[in-house]
């Protein structure tokens, strides 16, 4: 058996937790920096636009503030928080993540916790971070023997690029082009998923969709009666 | 006293000079970005704690291992036997060697499982034997074994790693045995027992203190790691509920919680952190425990005092490592002695571990000592007494300066086809000088151990 193949339904959904909030945090530091420079001589409000979007209510003094508040806000959304949440995550399955890859993830989180009370942060830091999640992620599709934690933290990723991507710019096109990429990791990891089609444009309900599918893939209300495997080990 | 330098431990202070000594706070990053904890609940709050660790290695020649791996394995061959024994006839009771009064009363006994036998007699599969260097004699004295979960084993195997990358002069110039087989043997050991299916390392979940470990287990063996709800019994037999939703039959467990949280059904009916059934399971002999139900019985502290006895007993063998000389207030010959030396001596509760329940008489005060004598005349079963041994400092780096501190060694030992040690262990220093109390649980820190031939 493949080190690690058969994966818990605990298990199986940090990993694609743990997908999704890394994932969010490089998304999020992309599209504050963008923001930041927008702020800092363009448009002021461009911050405010982007924390609506989220949900977010936040006020700041200027480009540097914008993403102190970006970073360490009191809101769900801080940088802070979910890479605290990527964290717990990791934690939960590191027995399958690449030792690199937790530790690159833990350095980030000590460095932000420790930094909080100091000068603020500087948008050369959280490129760094942006580059680190990148390496995070991209260690993960290295590893050959760990094929279905790196498919639970692809999928994970996957939607969550699909959930920022209509939350953030409301185009439900740009998801539909790639849903079989879903569809073919949902596939990989559940032989009893079946393919989804894209048929309705109206946001919320899109979003209430796709979490049906992740439900499809992990089953997180016990086993399917009758479905035992005998495997040695 | 500072345990007198060997011809090994010198080549090491000789390699030591010669290298970046600045490359040590390396050592610290590593645990820290690696979240290599071990971590503490203090007053309610769960606490992240890196596992200080002291860069040098407690060292231990070939030679002098050897003798103390052959005690080892004798040791817990004798353990498995006494279980094995004392699960189905008692003949060491009938016999008069063990007293039925101290099985009996023994709290982590479990009669309900007399005549339940494990897969392939095995019920030790992993120990932790935890030793001491007796500065008087210089040998080797056992203080504890623990048979139930002994944890530990997984921090020198990490920080060993760690080691070879930042210091690699010391493995090109000295002869150090090598440990990183213990994933592969711990593995062959879960296989031997293994029913068939898969090997699970059962956890109670990231807030324990040795979450880090068993993860690292899972790791280095292959092994799933389950919460207790990722596991379902039916019909007598034990299944990883998996993400896709189909069973997979589980042949061996690694538990990682003690009896008490193991089975809500059999034991404390409110534990959340275990599996309802798995002890029907594990009757119908349809999965592998480890370590085995009921284990504990042996590593009670007051059954310590017989295990040289069940050396004899079941091997007929004369025993290599001794213990700690200890009374048994139970007997009344013991019970003068202690009372009239109380002072000199260090009393011990049964019930505690983790160095709790430790009292040594010659800091008690005199209320606390009359308070003592009449719990031990109370319940004289409840109590230990060991005479006070001067085990060896070992030198440790504090701030950058080198001073002596209590360290014990656990040696880990896997009880599969065959008994192995570890050949290194976990060495545990208290992190004040003149405390006794080296556990992790009291705040002490460890070394990685070294076994070097020259």
């Amino acid at each position: 058996m493949i080190n690690g193949a058969a994966i818990s339904v605990n298990t199986a959904q940090h990993l694609y937790w743990f997908g999704r909030y890394v994932q969010r945090v490089q998304t999020m530091l992309v599209e504050m920096l963008e923001c930041y420079d927008h702020v800092i001589d363009r448009d002021f409000e461009y911050g405010n636009k982007f924390f609506e979007k989220l949900g977010i209510q936040a006020e700041y003094k200027n480009g540097l503030d914008f993403l102190n508040v970006g970073v360490y806000g009191a809101h769900q959304g801080s940088i802070e928080s979910i890479i605290k949440m990527a964290r717990e995550n990791a934690i939960e399955t590191r027995h399958l993540l690449d030792e690199r890859g937790f530790a690159t993830l833990n350095k980030i989180y000590n460095h932000l916790s420790e930094g909080r009370n100091r000068a603020a942060i500087s948008p050369t830091h959280l490129e760094e971070i942006v580059d680190n999640c990148s390496l995070i992620l991209g260690i993960f599709s290295s590893e050959l023997d760990r094929t279905r934690a790196y498919q639970l933290i692809r999928f994970g990723q996957q939607i969550e690029r699909f959930d920022l991507i209509l939350r953030l710019y409301g185009e439900i096109e740009m998801v539909t082009a790639d849903i079989d990429v879903v569809n073919n990791i949902a596939r990989q990891l559940n032989r009893h998923y079946r393919p989804i089609n894209v048929t309705t444009s109206d946001i919320p309900k899109f979003l209430v969709f796709l979490n049906g599918v992740v439900d499809r893939v992990i089953h997180n209300k016990g086993c399917v009666p009758g479905s035992s495997q005998s495997q040695s080990s | 006293m500072i345990e007198p330098v060997c011809p090994e431990l010198q080549k090491f202070y000789d390699i030591f000079d010669s290298v970046d000594q600045t490359k040590v706070s390396e050592f610290k990053d590593f645990l820290e970005a690696n979240a290599v904890n071990f971590n503490l609940f203090k007053e309610g709050n769960f606490i992240e704690r890196s596992f200080p660790f002291d860069v040098i290695p407690r060292i231990i020649p070939k030679s002098e291992f050897d003798e103390l791996e052959a005690g080892i394995i004798q040791r817990v061959k004798a353990l498995n036997a006494f279980l094995n024994d004392i699960y189905n006839d008692q003949k060491i009771v009938k016999d008069g060697v063990v007293p039925r009064e101290y099985v009996d009363s023994a709290k982590a006994f479990l009669p309900e499982f007399m005549g339940v036998n494990p897969p392939k007699g095995v019920r030790t599969h992993i120990s932790g034997i935890d030793l001491v260097k007796d500065a008087v004699s210089g040998k080797w004295v056992i203080l504890e074994d623990n048979l139930r979960v002994p944890s530990g084993v997984s921090y020198p195997l990490t920080i060993r790693r760690a080691f070879r990358h930042t210091y690699p002069e010391f493995f090109e110039s000295m002869k150090i045995s090598k440990i990183k087989h213990y994933g592969d043997e711990l593995k062959a050991a879960m296989d031997y027992v293994n029913t068939g299916g898969l090997n699970v390392v059962l956890t109670p979940g990231r807030y324990n203190s040795a979450y880090y470990e068993h993860s690292y287990l899972a790791k280095i063996t292959g092994a799933t790691l389950a919460l207790g709800d990722d596991l379902i019994v039916e019909n007598d037999e034990v299944y990883l509920c998996a993400y896709n939703g189909e069973k997979l039959r589980v042949g061996a467990i690694y538990r990682r919680l003690d009896d008490d949280f193991l089975d809500p059904e059999a034991f404390e009916p409110d534990s959340l952190i275990g599996v309802k059934g798995i002890t029907k399971a594990y009757r119908a002999g349809n999965v592998a425990i480890m370590n085995s139900i009921g284990n504990g019985v042996a590593d009670d502290k007051g059954i310590y005092y017989f295990v040289p006895e069940m050396v004899k007993y079941y091997l007929n063998e004369e025993p290599i490592l001794s213990n700690a000389p200890t009374y048994l207030p139970y007997y009344e010959k013991d019970r003068e002695y202690v009372l009239a030396n109380i002072d000199k001596l260090v009393i011990k509760d049964v019930a505690e571990a983790g160095g709790y329940g430790v009292l040594f008489g010659n800091r008690l005060s005199p209320e606390k000592r009359a308070e003592i004598i009449e719990m031990i005349l109370a319940e004289p079963r409840r109590w230990i007494a060991q005479e006070v041994i001067e085990f060896y400092d070992l030198p440790c780096m504090m701030e950058g300066e080198i001073l002596p501190r209590k360290a014990d060694l656990r040696a880990y030992v896997i009880y599969g086809e065959k008994v192995t040690v570890s050949m290194g262990g976990l060495t545990r220093y208290a992190m004040e000088e003149g405390n006794y109390l080296v556990n992790s649980s009291q705040g002490g820190g460890f070394k990685d151990t070294w076994v070097v031939e020259l």
